[in-house]
């Protein structure tokens, strides 16, 4: 017994290095995030607010925040909308059109955000569009797209097909089977796709890096500048900042994700 | 809800389905009069669902038609065909109350809520689950959720009642209890019914009508009485209840008559039905159900007149009922099924018996 | 045509349903990529100059081996910690096992950007590893994790160990108990029980995995930008300092076509080996 007991102790172990590999950094911004100091420190001397003041104080980051979520919310919408589309469409296709309509869908997620940024770059250059805000949504849309598509068409795959047809065998058409019927089945999922797709905009930073320019800055594009220029104390508050958005968002989203598996 | 209205008649002309260079349904033709209840009856993939996925509306057929009430429906879609569809797995709305289920149909025929209030309730007093009516569908037995299909499903009045192996999620004492249960509801409401599935038993309860369907073809349809004691084929004989199949040829018997003679040597006379008789030396198939196999234990029953002498190779109790395996003299394995108290109850394997059964229990089937 | 034809009659409805989307990702995706793809052999002549630089200068076939050296290594590292955190998870009790989960899901789906940065925090310089590291007295001068391949590869591993435990955890998962029990009844003992049930029959997770972050590995961008030093240029940021700084679109068009083609077929090749074996997902 002693060898099982040992033996579990290795895998503890082991595992557990790794885990806590991933999990440490994360968690060791929330310390950092509260000191005064400008220099860097695990644990504050003088522990304070400072930092999470000076960000609200500032215009340049208030505005920068007030794009993202602007830019995140236009695209959770698009992304949502043309996401069940696509999604709906697929379910009703014959397996052998649906694959490759499927992997075409999946794709944004696949192609390296270098490739997307500077394709995308040059199409928005072409028509003077970079620096707006529907340039910016435009691209994080077709980013978002995918886990919109992902979310929600497991939630039909699981759907009873033959709740569609006792629908339209009780005499509703398919526009009124889809609000009646299919529609309240899937709705968790939508949320669930729609959350994935606000996150992947507010955290979005290789393609706006060029789609952005010089004018609008969302946030994750005034942070890699920050980090770019100097190390400045007041990213650790903002890092506890994105992190408890991404949490506010992503926590629902994953609970619906797990009921839908 | 008026008892007795006559039902529509539901005719399929010619039916046929591919699917690429697979035909899953092969020109399939049948009449149903109005109230009456035809079931399909088939193994699985003997596209019995298709066809009657056909009928709903669900699917679009390669050829064919399909008639209600004498008017072509078969390039209207599924929502206006007017057609009761009750599910495999019910398909009852899980988001919707029993109530809201069955209101359904009518809230999407616009009846006023007066109306619909009233029918709803006439619909679940028919099936007994007044008191369920707040509930959701995953509260609900499987017995109750059944019930609540049906009601949904005739609420509306359709001009045809679909059912697709509507037991098949049922255990077996509730399948007994629901098949008497809907049949009474069907004769009741007089409404025009098709039923699909594999189990022969429920097939014969049920129905006025079954029609047995193998690979994507209609094999017979008669009577439940008709199918069973006249088997048009082999498929149905076989797919029916128990049978002996022999193989063999006609032969003559001593008095000239025509009598059949399996491979293995067994010599029965025989009844053609409607069939004329072959000439001798033609190859036969004939059919002999099981419970038509008397056994005579007595050692000296060989010598009392025609019979097939035989040594029981195999006995199998089954409790109201016992089983034999006889194996005859030249080989042949026969089948014979005893109600518990019989003579023959006391046989063992290894014992000499005689078999017997009547001229017109032997019947010829095509070969 | 008689084909497509029948399709949209058919499916009317889909077709309907299908458009905008389609349409939105062929105006938006895949018009600027075949655009990206033509600017690079097209200027506005055809030519093949842009790869055939790309061949010849030692600096780019640097850029591109250290590009292959780091995203292998990264992969190796994520499959051997990957499939610690897995068996860990997979062997942990069902309570456990959720709360481990988290450990694995939260920071995956945390921002990358901030991620690297915290890393940056820990590694510099005046960072605070090398600050724990001299206040216990273990070091006198700060050690240089960062702006090294080191520094690179640690962050890298950190940021994509996800991709390897989620399939070779669902492979673990996966195997019956049965299949234990049945191993033990037979003789083996828990470490054989592992080599000759437990791992082969994990292989394709492992497989899915190391594909997948090998894909992900090749574009990486952010990590290589900020840990990276100029000595560390990974593909990506290649591709970006010619867009932004030599202004030599053409050629950072080529340098994007050979990783989007990369990319690509590689991404066949794990669809391929996972098709029917792990559920699909676009965040595995």
């Amino acid at each position: 017994m002693i060898g099982t007991r040992l033996r579990r102790a290795v895998v503890w172990l082991l595992g557990g290095s790794v885990l806590a590999f991933l999990v440490v950094p994360v968690v060791a911004v929330v310390p950092m995030s509260f000191s005064s100091s400008d220099i860097l420190e695990l644990i504050p001397t003088r522990p304070g607010l400072v930092q999470y003041e000076r960000f609200f104080a500032s215009p340049d980051w208030m505005q920068a925040m007030a794009l993202s979520f602007q830019v995140a919310i236009g695209t959770m919408v698009a992304a949502t909308v043309l996401g069940i589309l696509a999604a709906l469409a697929l379910w009703r296709l014959p397996e052998r059109v649906r694959r490759p309509l499927e992997g075409m869908l999946i794709l944004p997620r696949i192609v390296p955000s270098i490739v997307f940024a500077i394709a995308i770059y040059r199409l928005f250059l072409d028509v003077g569009m970079v620096g707006t805000v529907p340039s910016l949504v435009v691209a994080h849309t077709v980013m978002a797209i995918p886990f919109v598509v992902v979310m929600v068409g497991s939630a039909l795959r699981s759907f009873d097909h033959s709740l569609d047809e006792a629908s339209r065998s009780l005499g509703a058409g398919p526009v009124t089977t889809f609000f009646r019927i299919t529609l309240p089945q899937i709705r968790l999922a939508i949320l669930g796709g729609a959350l994935f797709a606000f996150n992947v905009s507010f955290d979005e930073v290789v393609v706006t890096l060029f789609v952005s320019g010089v004018r609008s800055k969302t946030l994750p594009v005034k942070v890699w500048d920050a980090i770019q220029h100097e190390i400045t104390p007041i990213l650790p508050a903002i890092s506890v900042l994105v992190i408890a958005v991404t949490l506010l968002v992503l926590v629902p989203a994953l609970l619906i994700r797990r009921r839908a598996a | 809800m008026s008892a007795e209205t006559a039902g529509a008649t539901l005719e399929v002309a010619a039916l046929t389905k591919t699917f690429g260079r697979h035909t899953v349904v092969n020109d399939v033709s049948f009449r149903l009069d109005g109230s009456r209840l035809l079931t399909l009856l088939g193994p699985s993939g003997s596209g019995k669902t298709t066809t009657m996925r056909r009928i709903a509306g669900f699917e679009e057929p390669s050829a064919g038609r399909v008639l209600v009430g004498g008017e072509d429906i078969t390039r209207r879609p599924a929502h206006k065909r007017d057609i009761g569809v009750v599910f495999q797995q019910y398909a009852l709305f899980p988001h919707l109350t029993v109530r809201r289920n069955v209101a359904y149909p009518l809230e999407m025929r616009r009846l006023p809520r007066r109306e619909i209030e009233r029918r709803v309730g006439e619909a679940l007093a028919l099936v007994r689950l007044e008191d369920f009516a707040e509930r959701l569908p995953r509260q609900l037995s499987g017995g109750q959720q059944q019930r609540v299909a049906l009601a949904r499903a005739v609420v509306f009045k359709p001009r045809v009642l679909l059912m697709d192996e509507p037991l098949g999620a049922l255990d077996k004492r509730l399948r007994e209890t629901m098949q008497v249960e809907i049949r009474q509801l069907q004769q009741t409401l007089g409404i025009t019914t098709l039923s699909v599935t594999h189990d022969q038993v429920e097939a014969l309860v049920m129905s006025d009508l079954v029609a047995v369907m193998d690979g994507g073809m209609l094999q017979q349809i008669g009577t439940p009485r008709e199918l069973y004691q006249r088997p048009a084929n082999r498929f149905v004989a076989d797919f029916l209840g128990a049978s002996n199949i022999l193989a063999g040829e006609i032969a003559a018997d001593a008095a000239g008559r025509p009598s059949f003679r399996s491979t293995r040597g067994l010599v029965s006379p025989f009844d053609a039905g409607s069939r004329s008789v072959p000439d001798a030396g033609a190859t036969a198939l004939v059919v002999i159900r099981p419970e038509h196999v008397a056994i005579d234990p007595r050692p000296a029953a060989a010598a009392e007149g025609p019979g097939h002498p035989c040594v029981v190779s195999g006995v199998v109790y089954a409790g109201d009922v016992l089983w034999f395996r006889l194996r005859a003299e030249g080989g042949d394995e026969i089948l014979a099924k005893t109600l518990a108290g019989a003579d023959a109850t006391e046989c063992r394997e290894g014992d000499r018996v005689v078999a017997r059964w009547r001229r017109e229990d032997c019947l010829l089937l095509p070969a | 045509m008689s084909a497509i034809d029948t399709l949209v009659r058919r499916h009317g409805l889909t077709t309907c349903l299908l458009l905008p989307p389609l349409v939105f990702l062929a105006a938006f995706f895949v018009v600027p990529l075949i655009e990206v793809v033509r600017g690079s052999f097209f200027a506005p002549d055809l030519t093949f100059d842009h790869y055939a630089r790309m061949a010849s200068e030692p600096l780019y076939l640097r850029v591109v081996s250290i590009t292959l050296k780091i995203a292998l290594l990264t992969v190796l590292l994520c499959v051997l910690l990957g499939y610690a955190a897995a068996y860990l998870i997979a062997t942990a009790s069902p309570r456990a096992r959720q709360l481990l989960m988290l450990c694995v899901i939260v920071p995956f789906f945390l921002s990358t950007l901030i991620r690297n940065y915290i890393w940056m925090a820990i590694l510099q310089r005046s960072g605070l590893l090398n600050h724990a590291l001299r206040d216990l007295g273990l070091i006198t001068e700060p050690l240089a994790l960062m702006y090294n391949q080191t520094g690179v590869v640690v962050v890298m591993v950190n940021m994509l160990l996800p991709f390897t435990i989620f399939p070779i955890l669902s492979s673990l998962l996966a195997i019956s108990p049965d299949l234990y029990h049945a191993s033990s009844s037979l003789g083996a003992g828990p470490i054989r029980t592992f080599c000759r049930v437990t791992l082969p029959m994990s292989l394709p997770g492992v497989v899915a995995g190391a594909l997948l972050v090998f894909i992900v590995s090749l574009g990486f961008f952010i990590t290589p930008a900020l840990v990276g030093g100029q000595k560390e240029m990974m593909i990506s940021n290649l591709i970006d300092f010619h867009i932004r700084q030599v202004l030599n679109w053409p050629f950072a068009f080529a340098l994007a076509n050979v990783l989007l083609c990369g990319t690509l077929v590689l991404y066949f090749l794990y669809a391929r080996s996972v098709e029917g074996r792990l559920p699909r997902t676009a965040f595995p």
